[in-house]
Parts: structure tokens; C-alpha cells; sequence
């Protein structure tokens, strides 16, 4: 049928030429285009299902490789992409996790130290170790959401003690002596900077778990409670002219659930009848939340006191003696007996305040915070931003909700459902339009362009060059690994988050064009936002184009490590032996297009770099490595590559 | 070209651009770029504006929330009595590391006094008197930003904050015409930053804006007026103009890209030609178009601007730490100045480690003498370059902190105080009132201030000051300046001639 239309087509531009001319320009106008020649109509076909199967994957992991585009291809092809995708998502999110902890600890070992060894700037580990799951793991999936979550539920290394090498007595019975260290570990609590790792494994592993569990186990995190001064947040003492702490409890609000303005189930901001949007909270349920939270001291086996100790590796506990108890110490003295968060009376507490009443007590407050209705809208919007793109229409917003709020079985904030809601939605693909031409028969991928697209994360960009270039380490163990530093180059690192409001900001327009563009009615909002934006600046997107020519120029990318350094060489033996022949270009830019770009280069970027090579190198052959090179990082530095669909 | 002259610039600027070019809004690069090859509107912006000689303003922002009532105290009094007592009582009693911890109150014998308005005297925190390279034996009335303020080149706003309108507690307690989201960071921030708190949809800051209507009065086209030297923020951005970020050490340039290709070895040839003919491609994709202009104009920008500042050289020590390093760049900017083609220049430095929440004490006494170093660093630095009456710094902060502790620092609050330095700044003064009593502090117009814990209603706004400033920079008390501050006739009318703190001599 769609050759046949095809045909006809070609036969009416025959005849018609002014026409069809007017008509080409008409179809080329919605976004640039590249193309896909193939010599069989079997081979279209997996072509198609390539594409889609990169453009799936640089999406669901930190990028994709010749294999897994294969693999993926291959089962797209027998049983549809809504099955083949469904399938994947359920393979890795069984695999066994990898832990961010477990993983920086074997580094060290192999290393021949401890976590706890002195003086060495230990805490680098942990990016070491982020670096090399981001790169090899096989639960990518798992740790794609978990990056995603981190910048949901952020925090960064700012944090009091957080890159301290101790580990801690947490039982009197500890004498702090290098031997019971190493002779009674159970009475020592994990050194402090691998703390940021256990709380991201628990990001890791809340990825298949439910948001409601999720936001009991960030709130209780002891780096999160040190992070936004939750933990030893003390009851009031109004006589003494002490209030509680309100840094949690507006943040938990503002970023971790509901956000600023009630919403719709698909994104859009309600207004109430002036036309006002409606605060989903006042500074009185601040104070009230803050009250909630208090009495968060670090776990420790034998000291009751309040200010015991330092746990970063388990969850706070509750001290009784400084849960506000809703009756002598409130703030008002009239307060009511229960505390009341949006509308819920949560429980009264005993006269005498116990353990089990404060945390039944904090159970009611996150049931009345996780079933807020805004809860589903908003983290589902920002899960999408991290994950597929940047401005969601308010159809896949619903259907992402829905899922959100009902599993299926009556379970509301399964994460796992959710993700898979989000990466089986059919708009995850819906911006590239993979059109098929004959004469010759060819695939023509159409972009549809802004509203469909999203500026890669600089952090994706680095993981997914390398993934796809058939990496290789020189490394002990097999450890793949960059440091903490390419930071300076790219704006952002995990863990590095400059403050609770993460990178870039959920509604950040760039200056320019965005401003003042009104996307279709598609949209939640009156306006499109680009978040990752926020981060390219006159000074990052120059050291990102130097770093992508350093290592493209090298074919490696070497750091230095806690200990030596870690030189992660990029084979593209098979492209540069193409390389050898001017009239490879075409094959090659396709190769590195489904690759790195999940083929949206476009025919116009195609014959820019084709003119570039061929300007400068004919008749210099023998140039073929640095030919390939500087295609690579072309490429790479692309607008249609680094805005991807 | 025929004009309206009633037109303001910003208006008459687009209608032009759009008859030029029949586009909307371009990037600060592309813009100017157009403009001067339009010289009939060049030389009717100048004639418009009419700005004369240099001037910048630097803004440093100390993000999370300075506890500012702990930089400038009150000191007549004793613990138990006067200003200082009422002082030492609302910060909880002095936390001397074994009894009263989380008492956040500054013993009286470590200030640096100085005088203040009405006879009264205050106290600096002992960290203003730092200065790098002084003698660390000197009388500390004699260094630092104590010093600046004892010579008349800097002064102090008094509880200063974010405010639509003045506001009284009455209208407060029944909240009307507040700031959104008051005490968070995110939303006092922006405030700060765009002048406009009843929104959060506000996409442009007003130094942004003052650089819309005065970014044509510089010459060169590929680096903004604005420059920040920590990323891009709002309060840089205009509707036209995009904040130019640098880093400490100045512009990074493209590695293996030249201007001139025949000096560049083939491979770079290579890789030249295909950034040129990809970033010029016209993209219809509007993010993709966004990137392709950042990449153009970061590449062009960085190097003509280090070629500018490389061409100078501070002999003003200035310490190895932040915010320092970020002055000094600045300075050098300052000084490259006429090479870059900028008679206007707003920069934008932040420092960062102010939300106390805990260990506010231990954190104050590490960041006040940083700030300290850097801003009389600064100061003498505009000396040596011969500009310190055309250049102002300005300090801004998220909000001040509680005055009451929490246990063990202070939480989000409202009004505090900020710095104002330069040469041609009225010094040695306070503009607005600080409360004659932090126990309980009133106000003839609001009434009681304190909102509880000590969270002061601001007295001052920031619009007001930003109108100082704004005025000092070239902006006039008309329309323009409606269009730098959309809430300034709430606290000062069109026309008047003298600006509404008298901040500058």
C-alpha cells in the first residue's frame, strides 16, 4: 500500500515538476532529515526497527552499543516495539542490582586499600565508581533511573562530613582502636563518604519499588537529613524562643512531591476563578510539616543521646524527647493536638511520647504527602524531562498519571510500572518520523522538531560516545572509569549537584527563540522549556567541544585515578579502514549517525562534513585515522546530535 | 529613519529590528551584529540614551541566605542592655563552645565598632577587617571593608529585601500583596534577581533589562555587556541580551579553531570547516537553533575577549580563594574595557555557603573575611585602573536569616542588609533604617516588623536600591526605568530627580 502511494507519488513529480518541487520544500519543512539507503525491502525493515531500537535505548540507558541496537532490532522485529521494549524493561529491571558501594569498595580493594585509609582524597572513589556502573553495567536501566532520580531527590557533596575518610564508633562497646576496627566491623558505622553512594543505591534500588516508600526512605536518609538539616531538628522551645527547622519540610514539598501550584493529571496548572494559579501550600503548613519533622538523630546501638555519633550508612531514628509533641512546645500555645498536613488530621500523640507514636506519627504525614493528587503530574513530568524529552504533551502526561496513580492493581506510585508507562509510550519515538522513499529505497528520518526534542544532558553525551565506541580499559579488573574533574567541562556531575534545585531547573527557557514561542495546545503549558540549557554557557560549551576533539583527536579518554590512571580506548578500526577511501563517507556518517545519534543527522550536516573532509583531504589517503577523527567529533558536536528527538 | 521620540528605546529598538530583519528575538550576538550594520540606529540609540564615560556595576551574590543582622550588629549596650543587649538576647545568648550552644549572638569585645546614623554605633563582624596582605596586627578599623566604610567608599542598605509594595504588618497578617513563596530560596532568589515577586514566570532580571537599553551604547559585537563569571542566572538576563559566563580565569577558547584557517594544520582545517558549515546551517528545530547560535557565539566570543582582557595586568593583591578570584577577573575586565568596546558593563559573581542552617558561627567566620578580602581587593583594584568612581559593587542575598536560633543556626527570613562600594557611593553611611531594637523591632509605617523567630519585614526594598542603581548606570526616571523595575512607581514616582536612597554622591 505505502509503495504503491510511494509510486504514484514519483510518477505525479514526473510530470509535474513545479509541483512537486512546491511540495518537497512543503515536506521538508518540518525538520531537518537524513537518510537510510538500503538495498532490500527485508533490510528496510531492520533499519527501521535499528532506529528505533537506538533512539529506545539512548533514552532507557546511558547509551546505546552495537549489540544491544542489534538485539533490540531483532526482537522489535519479531514481536513490535510496544512487546520487544516491554520485554527489555522487564529483563533489566530483574537483573541483580549493581551497587554503587559494593562497587567503590572493590575498586579500593584492587587498589590495596580500605575505605577508611587516611589522607588519600578516599571520597574520589565514589565517582570512580559511578563512572564505571554508568559505563558497563548490565542493569542500565536501573541505574538510567536511578541518575534520573538522583536529580529529583537531590543532594550534593556539600554536605557536612560527607567526603570525610572516618568511619565512626556507633556502639560504646568500640574502643576506636585500628584493630577492633578491623576485628569487630559490626560496631563501626560505614566511613562517611560512601554514605552518597548507599543513598544512591537506594535511588537504585527505589526504581522498582513505590514513591511512597521511596519518600519514607529519602526522608530517613541520614545524607539527606544532613543535607537539608533535617537531622538533630529539634522540637520547639518557644520560652527559649527555638523553632524547628523548616528546610525539610518546604523542600519536600516544593521539589520531592507536590510542587508549587495544584495541576491537573496531565500537567496542566489549575487556576482558580480570577485566574489565579492555587499554591498547593501556605507558610503555616510549613511550620506545621517542620514540627513533623523532628527528632531525626543518627543510628546509634547504646547512646540514647540525641547528638550521639555520626551514621551515614543507615537510616536516622527517632529520639523522642525531640518529636514535637503537639502540646507544650508548639509554637502556639492553642495548637491543635494533631498536626495537619494538606487537610489530613494525622494521628494525636501520647502524653508520654514514644518511638512507636512519632514514627506512625511521620508514616500518616508521607501517606498524606504521597497521595496528594499533584504528586503524580509533577514527578511524572520531571521522570519524562530526565528520561525522553523535555516538554511532554498533556496526553502522554495522562497516560504516564494514570499509570501513577493506579498500577492496574490498585497500587498507587509503583515506580517500575511507571518508568515502563514512560518508555513504552509511543511518544517516545514520535519525534523522529521514519519515512519510507523508493528510487532508490531508501528510509528518510523526518524530525518533527521542538516541541519533540530535548538537548542531551552533557553527562550523556560523554557515557554514550564511549558505550558506543567499543571501549576497552587498560585498568585493573577491568575497571572502566573518569573522574570527578570533567565536571569544569561539562557543568554537571552526580553527586555535585550545587544545591536542592539540581542542575537546571525544571522550567529554565533559554534565552532566544524559545522565549515568547507558543507551542500547540498539545502542550501543558503556554511555553517550552529546556532545562539542560541551564548549563551551557559560554564556558561549557567551549570546554565540551575541547574535550569531545581531545578524545576524539586520541581515540582514548585517560584520567587520573585515586591511584595511577584509567585510559578507556575507543576502537573505530572498522570506520577508519573505511576511512581509506573518500567514496566511504556516506557509510560511514551512517554508521556513526545510528550510533551516536540514533540517526537524526541530517543530509545537509552530512554533506557539511563531507565537504570538509573532502576540501582538505583529497587525494591524502593515507590521512584516514584523522579523517574519521574529526567526522567522530563532528558529529558529535552537532546540533542534530546534541539535540536529540 | 524617521522616529517617534516619545518611543522608549526598548520599543523603538524591536520595531526596527523586526523592519530590519523580520525577526523577533535574536541572541545578544546576533543582535548587535545587525545593529552595527545599521549605523543610522546606532547613532540614534547614543543620541537617545545619552549615557556618558564608563560605569559598571558588579553584583556579588551570597547564595542561601546571608544572616546579615551577625555581619552588621548593634553594639551600643551592654549583653543585658541597650541595642547590643536587645541583640544579644534575640540571637539566643553567645555560644562559647561549652555552655549555650546554638546561642548565635556575637560577643560584643570582637566587633569592630563604627559609627552609625544618630549617634548610634554598630559593630562589624570581626571578619570585615580582613584584607588581603595586610598586616594581620593592624587596628581593624583600618582594613578590609571596615576600612572602605571608615574612608567614605562604602555603606550599608538596611534591611533590604523583596517586596511588590510597601507593605505593613497589617497587610502581612491578612496577606495581601506578598512576594510568592517567601522564604524559600528558589523564589527570593528570583525575586532578587528579576525585581518582579508577584511571579515566578518572570524570565528576565533587571540587570538584564538595564543592559536591553543600554547594550547599544558598546561597540563590540561579539561579547554581551553582561558577563558573569558563574554561569548563567537571571539576573543577567534580558529579553535581548544573554549573559556572557566566563570563568575565573577568563574565556576557554575552541581548541584547534582559528579564525584565520591558514593557521591552523590540516586536521584542524578539517574540523574548522565543519563547524563553520554546521553552526551556520538555519535549524528549524528551535532548541537545536538555540544550540547551534551558543556554540557560534562561545567560540567567536572567547576569542576576542581574552585577546582583550590578556592585555592586562593587576599589580592589587587579591587572595587565592572565591569570591577573589572572581574579582579579579572582573577587575581585569574592567580594565580591558575600551579593547572590548564597553562603556557599560554589569557583571554578576557569586559566592556560595551562606543557608546556616547549622554551624552558622563557624561558617560566618570562614565566609565574612573571604567576602571582606575580595571586595577591598576590588576596591583598590579600580583604584590602580583609575575607575573606582565609575564602577559600584553591590552585595544581594537570598534574604537574611532568623534572628531566634534554631539549635543550632538560623533558618530563612526576610530583610537584611547589604553592601554598596565604589568610589562615587555616598560612604560611611546606612540607607534605611536598621531597628532600634532586634527584640522588638517596629517601624512607624509597618508597625511591628518581627513575623515571629525574628523574621523581619523588609523596610527597604530591593527595587529601590536597584532604582540607585539603575539611575547611576544611565537609566532615566521615565519609562525606561518602569521597564528596569516593573514595580517601581509603588515606592517612587516618574520624574523625580534625585534617586530614591541618594545612594550616590
Amino acid at each position: 500500500m505505502r509503495e504503491q502511494r510511494d509510486r504514484l507519488r514519483w510518477g505525479l513529480r514526473a510530470f509535474f515538476v513545479a509541483v512537486v518541487l512546491a511540495g518537497f520544500v512543503m515536506e521538508s519543512t518540518p525538520g531537518a532529515a537524513g537518510e537510510f539507503p538500503v538495498s532490500s525491502a527485508r533490510e528496510l525493515r531492520l533499519m527501521k526497527a535499528k532506529i528505533r531500537a537506538a533512539q529506545f535505548l539512548s533514552k532507557a540507558t546511558f547509551g546505546p552499543t552495537q549489540e544491544s541496537i542489534d538485539s533490540l532490532a531483532r526482537r522489535i522485529n519479531e514481536i513490535g516495539f510496544q512487546r520487544a521494549t516491554s520485554e527489555w524493561i522487564d529483563e533489566q529491571f530483574d537483573l541483580p542490582m549493581t551497587s554503587h558501594e559494593a562497587v567503590a569498595r572493590d575498586i579500593i580493594h584492587v587498589d590495596g586499600r580500605e575505605p577508611d585509609t587516611q589522607d588519600i582524597g578516599v571520597s574520589l572513589y565514589r565517582y570512580q565508581a559511578w563512572w564505571h556502573i554508568a559505563l558497563t553495567s548490565e542493569d542500565q536501566l536501573r541505574q538510567r533511573v536511578a541518575w534520573a532520580l538522583s536529580q529529583i531527590f537531590v543532594i550534593g557533596d556539600s554536605g557536612v562530613a560527607f567526603n570525610n575518610d572516618d568511619r565512626r564508633a556507633k556502639s560504646n562497646l568500640a574502643d576506636n582502636t585500628p584493630e577492633d576496627k578491623i576485628a569487630n566491623p559490626h560496631l563501626y558505622t560505614i566511613t562517611d563518604w560512601l554514605g552518597m553512594s548507599n543513598y544512591y543505591d537506594m535511588l537504585a534500588e527505589g526504581a522498582t519499588g513505590t514513591y511512597r516508600d521511596l519518600l519514607e526512605n529519602v526522608t530517613y536518609h541520614p545524607c539527606m537529613g544532613v543535607w537539608l538539616s533535617s537531622n538533630r531538628n529539634r522540637k520547639a522551645n518557644v520560652a527559649a524562643g527555638r523553632f524547628p527547622d523548616e528546610n525539610y519540610a518546604r523542600e519536600i514539598m516544593q521539589l520531592f512531591s507536590v510542587g508549587l501550584y495544584h495541576l491537573h493529571q496531565d500537567g496542566r496548572l489549575m487556576v482558580d476563578e480570577n485566574g489565579e494559579l492555587i499554591p498547593t501550600y501556605d507558610n503555616a503548613q510549613i511550620k506545621e510539616l517542620a514540627r513533623l519533622f523532628t527528632g531525626f538523630k543518627f543510628k546509634h546501638d547504646t547512646s540514647n543521646s540525641f547528638y550521639a555519633g555520626r551514621n551515614l550508612g543507615e537510616p536516622m531514628e527517632i529520639h523522642v524527647a525531640e518529636h514535637d509533641n503537639n502540646l507544650n512546645y508548639s509554637e502556639d500555645p492553642n495548637a491543635p493536638a494533631s498536626k495537619t498536613v494538606f487537610g489530613v488530621v494525622l494521628p494525636p500523640l501520647p502524653a508520654v511520647m514514644t518511638k512507636a507514636a512519632a514514627e506512625a506519627e511521620l508514616d500518616a504525614g508521607l501517606d498524606a504527602i504521597a497521595n496528594h493528587p499533584n504528586v503524580a503530574p509533577f514527578i511524572c513530568r520531571l521522570l519524562i524531562q530526565r528520561l525522553v524529552k523535555s516538554n511532554p504533551s498533556r496526553a502522554y502526561l495522562r497516560r504516564v498519571t494514570r499509570v501513577f496513580n493506579d498500577n492496574g492493581s490498585g497500587i498507587r506510585g509503583d515506580l517500575r510500572a511507571v518508568v515502563k508507562a514512560i518508555l513504552t509510550d509511543p511518544e517516545l519515538y514520535r519525534g523522529q518520523r521514519l519515512v519510507r522513499r523508493t528510487e532508490p529505497l531508501r528510509i528518510e528520518v523526518v524530525a518533527r522538531g521542538t516541541e519533540y526534542s530535548r538537548l542531551r544532558e552533557p553527562i550523556n553525551r560523554i557515557t554514550s560516545l564511549i558505550r558506543a565506541s567499543r571501549p576497552t580499559t587498560n585498568y585493573a579488573a577491568g575497571y572502566m572509569m573518569l573522574n570527578r574533574f570533567i565536571e569544569s567541562d561539562l557543568g554537571q556531575m552526580p553527586f555535585r549537584s550545587p544545591s536542592v534545585f539540581n542542575y537546571y531547573l525544571p522550567d529554565f527557557q533559554p534565552p532566544g527563540d524559545l522565549i515568547g514561542y507558543t507551542p500547540s495546545r498539545r502542550n501543558p503549558y503556554t511555553a517550552l522549556f529546556a532545562p539542560e540549557f541551564q548549563i551551557l554557557n559560554g564556558v561549557t560549551s567551549n570546554r565540551i567541544l575541547n574535550r569531545l576533539r581531545s578524545i576524539t583527536y586520541n581515540r582514548y579518554v585517560q584520567y587520573g585515578m585515586r591511584k595511577g590512571s584509567c585510559r578507556i580506548t575507543l576502537n573505530l578500526e572498522p570506520e577508519m579502514e573505511l576511512a581509506r577511501d573518500l567514496a566511504n563517507l556516506d557509510e560511514i556518517l551512517q554508521r556513526l549517525d545510528l550510533l551516536f545519534c540514533n540517526g537524526t543527522l541530517s543530509e545537509e550536516t552530512k554533506q557539511d562534513i563531507k565537504d570538509a573532509v573532502i576540501a582538505e583531504t583529497t587525494n591524502r589517503d593515507y590521512m584516514y585515522k584523522e579523517r574519521l577523527e574529526v567526522m567522530l567529533a563532528a558529529v558529535l558536536l552537532s546540533p542534530d546530535c546534541a539535540v536529540e528527538q | 529613519m524617521n522616529r517617534n521620540n516619545n518611543e522608549s528605546i526598548f520599543t523603538s529598538r524591536r520595531a526596527l529590528l523586526k523592519a530590519a530583519g523580520g525577526c523577533g528575538l535574536m541572541t545578544n550576538t546576533s543582535l548587535m551584529a545587525t545593529l552595527l550594520n545599521l549605523q543610522a540606529t546606532k547613532a540614534t540609540m547614543a543620541a537617545e540614551t545619552n549615557p556618558t564615560g564608563y560605569k559598571a556595576i558588579v553584583c556579588l551574590f551570597l547564595l542561601g541566605g546571608n544572616d546579615s543582622y551577625n555581619m552588621l550588629t548593634p553594639y551600643d549596650g551592654t549583653s543585658t542592655s541597650g541595642e547590643y543587649g536587645d541583640y544579644y538576647s534575640v540571637r539566643g545568648g553567645f555560644d562559647d563552645g561549652t555552655n549555650n550552644p546554638g546561642g548565635l549572638a556575637l560577643e560584643q569585645s570582637t566587633l569592630v565598632p563604627i559609627a552609625g546614623p544618630d549617634s548610634r554605633t554598630f559593630g562589624l563582624h570581626p571578619g570585615m577587617a580582613s584584607e588581603a596582605g595586610a598586616d594581620p596586627t593592624a587596628d581593624p578599623s583600618t582594613t578590609g571593608v571596615a576600612r572602605l566604610y571608615n574612608d567614605g567608599n562604602l555603606s550599608f542598605v538596611c534591611n533590604v529585601g523583596s517586596l511588590i509594595a510597601p507593605t505593613t504588618r497589617a497587610e502581612y497578617d491578612a496577606r495581601t500583596g506578598l512576594p510568592l513563596g517567601l522564604f524559600s530560596h528558589a523564589d527570593l532568589q528570583r525575586h532578587w534577581m528579576t525585581g518582579f515577586p508577584q511571579s515566578r514566570s518572570q524570565i528576565t532580571g533587571w540587570g538584564g533589562r538595564m543592559a536591553d537599553l543600554l547594550q547599544s551604547t558598546n561597540t563590540n559585537p561579539s561579547v554581551s555587556m553582561n558577563i558573569s563569571v558563574n554561569g548563567m542566572n537571571l539576573f543577567q538576563t534580558g529579553n535581548d541580551v544573554v549573559p556572557y559566563a566566563i570563568g575565573n580565569n577568563g574565556a576557554t577558547i575552541v581548541n584547534g579553531y582559528n579564525v584565520d584557517i591558514t593557521q591552523l594544520g590540516r586536521q584542524d582545517r578539517m574540523y574548522k570547516r565543519c563547524i563553520d558549515n554546521i553552526m551556520d546551517q538555519t535549524y528549524t528545530d528551535l532548541l537545536a537553533k538555540s544550540f547551534a547560535e551558543a556554540t557560534r557565539s562561545s567560540t567567536d566570543a572567547a576569542i576576542s575577549f581574552n585577546n582583550a582582557t590578556s592585555a592586562v595586568n593587576i599589580t592589587t593583591p587579591f587572595a587565592s580563594e572565591n569570591p577573589s578570584d572572581q574579582l579579579e577577573m572582573v577587575a581585569k575586565v574592567i580594565g580591558a574595557r575600551e579593547a572590548l568596546g564597553q562603556t557599560r558593563q554589569i557583571f554578576f559573581v557569586t559566592n556560595g555557603g551562606w543557608d546556616n542552617h547549622n554551624n552558622l558561627i563557624a561558617a560566618h567566620n570562614t565566609n565574612l573575611p573571604e567576602i571582606s578580602r575580595a571586595v577591598k581587593s576590588f576596591y583598590d583594584a579600580t583604584v590602580e585602573l583609575g575607575v573606582q568612581d565609575d564602577v559600584v559593587l553591590f552585595t544581594a542575598s537570598d534574604f537574611a536569616r532568623t534572628l531566634g536560633t534554631n539549635g543550632q543556626g538560623s533558618d530563612h527570613a526576610w530583610g537584611g542588609n547589604q553592601i554598596v562600594a565604589g568610589g562615587s557611593v555616598d560612604g560611611g553611611k546606612f540607607f534605611g533604617d536598621y531597628p532600634t531594637s532586634l527584640l522588638s523591632p517596629t517601624d512607624s509605617f509597618v508597625g511591628n516588623l518581627d513575623l515571629g523567630r525574628g523574621r523581619l519585614i523588609p523596610t527597604m526594598s530591593v527595587d529601590e536600591m536597584a532604582a540607585d542603581l539603575s539611575m547611576w548606570f544611565g537609566i532615566s526616571n521615565n519609562q525606561d526605568l518602569e521597564a528596569v523595575i516593573p514595580n517601581i512607581r509603588n515606592f517612587y514616582s516618574s520624574g523625580a530627580s534625585t534617586a530614591p536612597l541618594g545612594l550616590f554622591i
